[in-house]
């Protein structure tokens, strides 16, 4: 076993083990492994069976039950976009479209440069403000096409640590 | 009163007057802030109150259920009214903190409460005006991570009343007595559920609070649990104590880290304070609860799936019988409740079912809990009695179609719309079909349809909408505002008394 | 639940007499009432899925009528009746009108998913062998769009619905590659319809979720984890999925196309387990198939891969068809009359102490009987025993503790047992379908399970202890449990008071088994000791199962005492769910030692002495046996290998004398004068034969076993070999006696046969074919005009057989042994005595080397290669051994090490841990690994040749890489 594997295993043990709530099951765990390393490896397959004493298999079947699980790491950047039906209504389509554009995506994925991963999201929970797109779990509410593209443009250009930060501390208006 | 609830209350009142003794600042940073910008706001107006080093308190509160005024900021002085800011951009705020904090003189603010010449009263919006708030009662008010704030405002008095003078079968009773149906879909009985769980010998019982709310355009269960999570503890707690179970969880979906934090957070406080655990408030009932997650399924919400999902497994739903009452989790007897059902139960065990039950019509009680979003001019989340029409909510209290031209659009299987009456009320009752009525998306189609079913897939998204949502087409009627109301339209809309902390 | 009661329900006007906790499609079931179903099946939970099963119940309503209330009957909205639980007076319509309609609905929406070229041919009624479809293929027999030609429930059942298939359905499939590279089976998804069988008879059924379903919505399938091969995903090719699967989505591969023509029931000669298995057979008198039978007692509908995919040596070309006789040193063929004739010339020369013979562990009750009787009347000597009896002690010691000499309960009483303890046993490898119910029980949280084995084998990973012992102290161990039962007073005292004798000289015999010693000796922590006892002794009722596989022969009679003790002293006998199970390997090993099979017993374990029971079968016999005991397996080979023993007879289909417990059994073969090998191949020791006589094999055979719970069961005759002059044992030996005019071997049928059995054995006296026949019950009536899986449409009059002891031909049977006491009176506590310790390693080999075998391991890096279409396991294979010993062998972790034992050696990586015995180093494969070797093999039958996981010395070193 490579030390890289067996990191990644060391990891994925205290995602599990050190899980908030008082009930493990594979499905908790699944989602704890989520949170810490953004992705379900094989690796992370096979210690939650072997935790929640289950097999591979149904814990194979729990992963690829849920929609928010992903199997391979994602890009260093996640750019959500809400198509519920009030985000529909009000202009999701032409912000999907866009950023698909830019992106020369078909679908959700990950952009061909492998910095951003783009994702449906059937609600982000924001329907009143929408529509809302997310970008690193930071929400844009009321986006349109354009503004979308800006944000997107910029985590392409600025792939690096300090992009994320940088959503972070300043207000959307403030870029507009 | 318990000894310790007393204890509790004491400090809640010193805390409070601490609070009240400095100007205090609230933004509005549930998700719906958020999305507006309300994060960005709140740091740059802690910057800029640190900058001037004023003395006052700067706190988070959840949803008023303005939406479409977020991000919105109030200010409050020591012994006076919130004034309200809108739409508030962190360029804004330093104006805004010259103005209303530094100088104290003009009063910038959009709205307000009421005696303040020429700020419009916030509760005669006309989004606020015919609203009920009960489970709303605290929403955009308290700061949801301050347990304190809750039992100023009379939190958890029910839960001492109920442990101190009233056995489970008086609280089952009140319940009962309430009319309270279920929120969640099916508008079941919610006295007769708990009947049948109570009715279970088991030794261990669970509650379980569905807040897997995979409803699009509904956000009203996420919308308590980021604005009052205690409102929903208090109430699993007091469920615990009427149908003799001892643990509780809460669902939420994985991601949605605003509300799964704020209730874990409220839960600690809980049990810090002697609310949850052995011996609650001193007395012989003990209650447990967590958070619990689950994965992005829309049929999570099922309640057997749920349960599916709470043991981690695949959610897929079980077949009935048995039922859950009789094998639910890890084949213990359990109760799902919806969030906005438990919501209630603290004002009813403190008010009397009899007065839940004057809320609202003849076979739907209490209020509804509506979501108002899509092509709307005010998009936001209200509560109303039942009984109030459509026509009423969407176009008076939502303001109606932003652009006018669109017609309203409701789902089917909301709170209640009742497609021949266009009421709000539990549609099982309406309808007499037997579906249930619960959820509380409200929004305005983009599209003109008349009278159709739709479902499936839309090509023109690209993609896919949930295909089991069945839209119903309410033609819209001439415009007539005279026509305000509606069969509840005697119930005194103003529930002056939820108004409770924040100009008391 | 409370206990079941009688309910009256009405079915379609049908009076329908069913049992509360029953579901309503059971009760149609049982009543011969079709409705149809695609996702339920038998001995799974409902599952609702399909929505097909729906009833109307018929209810009856007051209603308002001109201002009267009448009572008016009513029908309640269609409801699933696999889930609708029964109601005393329940009545229930399952084809109104509106039934139907949903019905056509679901099937409806079903079949636009599902390949449906059956159903949309235009010959689909006419076509008949030798058509030529409209793609030019010769029909033949088949069709070419399915394997499932013919069994498929979902074509039944839209023809049984009477789809008319107007709606637009465009052939669709969903484009998935076949999967092929697997062992065993087929598996085409593009057929699956999803109702699920498959995924929870691996998870309800077999414990294994070696399947599962994947994705979800209209992508949701069955799949492995990562879609990874089933060689990796835990899968222990039992087929048990295939057998369930309603369409043609999971098939066996072997025969895949053919169709059967006829389907015959017979018991599984593999292993002694007993199963009950339907023999497909196909109009070239070949078995393609097998199908373990739903209803059968032993396996209730569960096979294993040796049942379920080793029947095809029974086809196999390189079969025996004629007798070869050695001409100049060559095997030439003869004819029965020349060979019998030879044979009896020869074998008169060699009556008395120079002569053996050999039953096989196939040979059924009526062929062990025989060659005993022959050995004894015509060739005068007791030299006969069978050649699985390398451990005679694991039952025999049984009947000097108990009474008698065989497991005490029935296999699925396991299923209800609070613990279970597995006493150095492979059981999923070997007696596969008895792990069956206890992982079932485990994985139900009902029983706890200990198991104690050096090795690593797949129950130890269901266990909630496993007590990993040093290879050879097995019995010390099991001598630390009992004392510490007896000390902590975890003991049953009122049991033993009652229905034991000697305890007083066991407590004095414990006195060294102290938890510290046994610690010491045993490698294992004395806490874990204590709570395998406390857990032993109070989570009753506890079962036992054992093999004693790497125990040896000497100490094992010791450790059955042991056992015995540890199950009399906690009250654990004569109870269900309790007692013990002896693990033995040959299929009528039972049945062979009932009948007289050995060296030192006559039928029915009579005593060689002067006994009331010698005399009646000298009676019967005309004759009487030799009076001093002959010499069993081992002791013949040796006598062969020093030449005292000149001349051996051997039954059987390929004996396997390399396994080692009987040492070298070819060389001893080699010396003798005259060796006649009557066999169904030719195998390793047909080829050092002088004569050699082809076999019938159990599929072609007549007789009876008896499986591992003293259940007599008749084999039927499947198949005549065509072209093949193979005969049965019993009548090679009733010729042979004849021409060496013997009498008393008149027989005209294996029924004969065993009459005469039930004559002299009084445990067998109560027992007849006839009766084995007439007691046959018909538990099911199926309908082979509806749709049906194949497990049901097979399943009518199912033979429970019966269990010894059944001394009156109209008394009962006997499922349970000591239940009201036994034979003489107590039962015998045994003082156990500490085994002087064994030198089990050599100087050229001072390591002892555990192997062991589990059915996946996760935490490895495994690869799957392809190599000529097969995937194939490929990983590091990691050789675990003690820090000691690493610093020896100056090992560091992960160097390459090399194992070389008797004869053969493997490379590995080293892992030093801890938790391993120092002098003892162990490493684990994969059961897919044996998967599939087996497929591949050469061997006509490699089932039956798989080895024990044998604990051996071998020497490792350090190799560079």
């Amino acid at each position: 076993m490579t030390n890289q594997v067996q990191d990644l295993r060391d990891t994925i043990r205290k995602a599990i083990t050190s899980q908030r709530s008082k009930i493990v099951t594979p499905l908790s765990s699944l989602l704890a492994v989520e949170d810490a390393i953004g992705y379900v490896p094989r690796e992370a397959v096979e210690e939650v069976a072997k935790l929640t004493e289950s097999t591979v298999n149904d814990v194979w079947g729990v992963a690829s039950f849920y929609t928010n699980f992903r199997f391979t790491p994602p890009a260093e950047h996640t750019v959500e976009v809400c198509w519920g039906p009030s985000c529909h209504v009000l202009g999701a389509p032409s912000v999907l479209k866009a950023i698909l554009g830019h992106l020369k995506l078909t679908t959700e994925g990950e952009a061909a440069d492998g910095g951003i991963t783009f994702k449906y999201n059937t609600c982000l929970g924001a329907c009143a403000q929408a529509p809302v797109m997310s970008i690193d779990h930071h929400l844009v509410g009321r986006v349109k096409a354009e503004e979308a593209l800006k944000w997107v443009r910029r985590l392409h250009e600025e792939s690096g640590a300090g992009a994320v930060r940088h959503i972070g501390s300043h207000g959307r208006d403030e870029d507009a | 009163m318990t000894e310790a609830y007393g204890v509790l209350v004491e400090s809640a009142r010193g805390h409070q007057r601490t609070l009240e003794s400095k100007p205090r600042i609230r933004v509005g940073t549930a998700i719906c802030g958020q999305a507006a910008g309300a994060l960005e706001v709140l740091e740059a107006l802690r910057r800029e109150v640190a900058r001037r080093g004023l003395d006052a308190t700067v706190s988070e509160v959840g949803c008023l259920g303005l939406c479409y005024a977020e991000p919105l900021v109030d200010v409050q002085f020591p012994g006076e009214s919130r004034m309200f800011y809108e739409r508030v951009t962190p360029d804004k705020l330093p104006p805004l903190v010259e103005a209303h904090l530094v100088s104290t003189s003009i009063p910038m603010a959009t709205l307000g409460a009421p005696g303040f010449p020429g700020i419009p009263d916030l509760y005669d919006l006309p989004m606020m005006l015919n609203q009920v708030r009960i489970a709303l009662r605290n929403a955009g008010h308290i700061d949801p991570t301050d347990l304190y704030e809750y039992i100023a405002v009379g939190g958890y008095l029910a839960l001492d009343k109920a442990l101190s003078a009233m056995t489970p079968e008086a609280v089952l009773g009140e319940v009962t007595t309430s009319g309270l149906k279920g929120r969640g879909g099916a508008a079941f009985s919610t006295g007769t559920k708990w009947g049948f769980l109570k009715g279970s010998q088991a030794p261990e019982k669970y509650i379980l609070c569905n807040a897997e709310e995979g409803d699009p355009g509904a956000f009203n269960d996420k919308g308590i649990l980021e604005s009052d999570p205690h409102t929903l503890i208090e109430g699993m707690i007091l469920a615990g104590y009427a149908t003799g179970a001892t643990y509780g969880y809460v669902f939420i979906r994985h991601g949605h880290e605003g509300p799964i934090e704020r209730t874990q957070r409220a839960l600690e406080q809980a049990y810090e304070a002697g609310l949850l655990g052995r011996n609650i408030l001193g007395s012989d009932f003990s209650f447990d609860a967590e958070v619990s997650l689950v994965g992005e399924s829309y049929v999570s919400g099922e309640e057997t799936a749920l349960m599916e999902a709470i043991e981690g497994k695949r959610a897929m739903p079980r077949y009935r019988p048995p039922f859950p009452a009789a094998v639910g989790v890890w084949g213990k007897p359990s109760n799902i409740n919806n969030i906005k059902t438990l919501a209630y139960v603290p004002q009813i065990v403190s008010n009397g079912g009899e007065w839940f039950a004057g809320i609202g019509v003849e076979g739907s009680a209490g209020t509804a809990i509506l979501c108002l979003s899509g092509n709307i001019l005010r998009p936001g989340m209200v509560e109303v009695p039942m009984g109030l029409s459509l026509r009423t909510v969407v176009e008076e209290m939502g303001g109606g179609d932003a652009d006018r031209q669109g017609e309203v659009f409701a789902d089917g299987r909301a709170p209640g719309w009742g497609a021949e009456r266009r009421e709000t009320g539990h549609g099982a009752g309406l309808q007499g079909d037997g579906r249930g009525r619960g959820h509380s998306g409200v929004g305005r189609d983009y599209r003109r349809r008349r009278g159709g079913m739709r479902g499936g897939h839309d090509a023109a998204a690209g993609g896919l909408l949930p295909v089991r949502v069945v839209w119903q087409v309410f033609p819209l009627p001439p415009r007539d505002h005279s026509s305000a109301g509606g069969p509840g339209a005697d119930v005194p809309f103003r529930e002056r008394a939820v108004r409770s902390g924040a100009d008391a | 639940m409370t206990s079941e009661e009688q309910i009256n329900i009405v079915i379609d006007d049908k009076r329908v007499q069913t049992r509360s906790g029953a579901v309503a499609l059971e009760a149609a079931i049982e009543a011969g009432i079709y409705v149809p179903y695609l996702c339920y099946h038998p001995g799974m939970k409902p599952f609702a899925a399909c929505r097909l099963c729906l009833v109307q119940e018929e209810v009856e309503v007051e209603v308002e009528q001109d201002g009267e209330t009448v009572r008016q009957r009513q029908l309640r909205p269609a409801t699933a009746s696999c889930t609708l639980p029964v109601r005393e007076g329940m009545v229930l319509r399952t084809a109104t009108d509106n039934v139907r309609e949903l019905q056509h609905g679901v099937m409806e929406m079903l079949i636009s998913e599902h390949p449906h070229g059956c159903l949309t041919c235009h010959r689909v009624d006419l076509c008949g062998p030798t058509d030529i479809c409209q793609r030019h293929v010769s029909v033949n027999d088949r069709c070419v769009t399915c394997p499932k030609n013919e069994r498929c429930e979902l074509k039944e059942s839209v023809r049984f619905l009477g789809m008319d298939l107007n709606s637009p359905l465009s052939y669709k499939t969903r484009g998935l590659d076949l999967e092929v590279a697997d062992p065993f089976y087929d598996l085409d998804y593009n057929l699956c319809i999803v109702c699920g069988r498959c995924v929870r008879v691996c998870d309800e059924v077999r414990g294994d979720s070696a399947i599962t379903f994947v994705e979800r919505a209209g992508r949701s399938l069955v799949g492995t984890s990562r879609g990874t091969s089933l060689l990796q995903s835990g899968c222990e090719f039992c087929g048990a999925c295939i057998d369930v699967c309603p369409v043609g989505a999971l098939v066996e591969r072997e025969h895949k196309w053919d169709k059967a023509v006829r389907v015959e029931r017979t018991v599984c000669s593999q292993c002694p387990v007993g199963c009950q298995l339907n023999l497909e057979v196909n109009k070239r008198e070949k078995v393609i198939r097998a199908v373990p039978e739903i209803q059968a007692p032993a396996n209730h509908g569960q096979a294993c891969f040796r049942g379920k995919f080793g029947m095809e040596y029974v086809n196999h070309r390189d079969r025996l068809k004629r007798p070869l006789i050695r001409r100049d040193g060559e095997l030439q063929e003869t004819t029965w009359d020349e060979a019998l004739g030879y044979i009896a010339e020869r074998l008169r020369e060699y009556k008395g102490e120079q002569f053996a013979a050999v039953a096989s562990a196939r040979s059924t009750n009526e062929a062990a009987y025989l060659l005993q009787k022959f050995t004894r009347t015509v060739m005068e000597t007791n030299s006969v025993d069978m050649d699985s009896n390398g451990r005679p002690g694991l039952t025999r010691a049984l009947s000097d503790t108990l009474g008698y000499a065989a497991s005490t309960n029935s296999i699925w009483e396991l299923e209800k047992a609070g613990c279970v303890l597995v006493v150095d046993a492979n059981v999923t490898e070997e007696q596969n379908v008895v792990a069956v119910p206890v992982k079932k029980a485990v994985r139900a949280g009902t029983a706890k399970l200990i198991v104690i084995d050096a090795r690593e084998v797949e129950l130890t990973h269901y266990a909630h202890i496993w007590l990993r012992p040093r290879p050879d102290t097995t019995l010390h161990l099991l001598g630390g449990m009992l004392r510490y039962i007896l000390d902590e007073a975890l003991a049953e005292p009122g049991f033993i008071e009652e229905r034991c004798e000697g305890l007083d000289e066991l407590r004095t015999s414990l006195e060294v088994f102290d938890l510290d010693a046994v610690s010491r000796i045993t490698g294992v922590e004395a806490e874990r000791v204590r709570e395998a006892a406390t857990m032993f002794a109070t989570t009753g009722p506890a079962s036992i199962l054992y093999a004693l596989d790497n125990v040896p022969q000497e100490q094992q009679p010791m450790n059955v005492y042991a056992m015995t003790n540890l199950a009399l002293v906690t009250g654990n006998v004569g109870r269900p769910s309790t007692g013990l199970y002896a693990l033995h390997r040959g299929t009528n090993q039972q049945g062979a030692l009932d009948v007289g099979c050995v060296p030192d017993l006559l039928p029915g374990y009579q005593q060689m002495d002067e006994s009331p029971g010698q005399h009646a079968i000298q009676a019967v016999w005309g004759q009487r046996a030799p009076r001093t005991p002959g010499l069993g397996i081992r002791d013949a080979l040796t006598a062969a290998q020093e030449g005292t023993i000149k001349s051996m007879l051997l039954l059987g289909d390929s004996i396997d004398y390399s396994s080692g417990e009987l040492g070298d059994g070819y060389a001893a073969l080699q010396k003798l004068e005259f060796l006649v090998v009557h066999d169904a191949f030719l195998g390793a020791a047909a080829q050092l034969a002088d004569v050699v006589l082809p076999a019938a094999t159990f599929a072609e055979e007549d007789g009876t076993y008896t499986n591992l719970e003293r259940r007599v069961q008749l084999l039927k005759r499947v198949i005549t070999a065509r072209n093949s002059e193979a005969k049965p044992a019993w009548w090679l030996l009733s010729s042979l006696a004849h021409l060496m005019n013997a009498p008393g071997f008149e027989y005209s049928s294996p029924a004969e046969v065993f009459d005469e059995i039930a004559q002299v054995t009084p445990i067998y006296a109560g027992i007849s074919h006839g009766r084995l026949v007439r007691e046959a019950v018909v538990t099911l009536r199926p309908d082979p005009g509806n749709p049906q899986p194949t497990q049901m449409l097979y399943s009518d009059r199912v033979s429970q057989g019966i269990q010894w002891p059944c001394p009156d031909a109209d008394g009962p049977a006997t499922p349970m042994l000591y239940e009201s006491g036994f034979p003489d009176d107590k039962a015998n506590l045994m003082p156990l005595e500490a085994p002087a310790a064994t030198q089990l390693t050599t100087d050229e080999n001072p390591l002892l080397f555990v192997p062991g075998r589990v059915l996946a391991q996760w935490d490895r890096e495994v690869e799957v290669i392809r190599t000529d279409g097969m995937n194939h396991i490929q990983r590091e294979e990691l050789l675990e051994l003690h820090p000691q010993d690493a610093a020896a062998l100056d090992l560091s972790q992960g160097d390459a090490v090399e194992v070389s034992g008797k004869g053969w050696h493997v490379s590995a990586a080293a892992y030093i841990t801890e938790a391993a015995h120092p002098g003892v180093v162990s490493m684990t494969t994969l059961f897919g690994e044996l998967a599939a070797r087996l497929e591949t093999s050469e061997d006509p039958d490699p089932m039956s040749k798989i080895s024990g996981l044998r604990v051996c010395p071998v020497r490792v070193k350090k190799i560079a890489l």
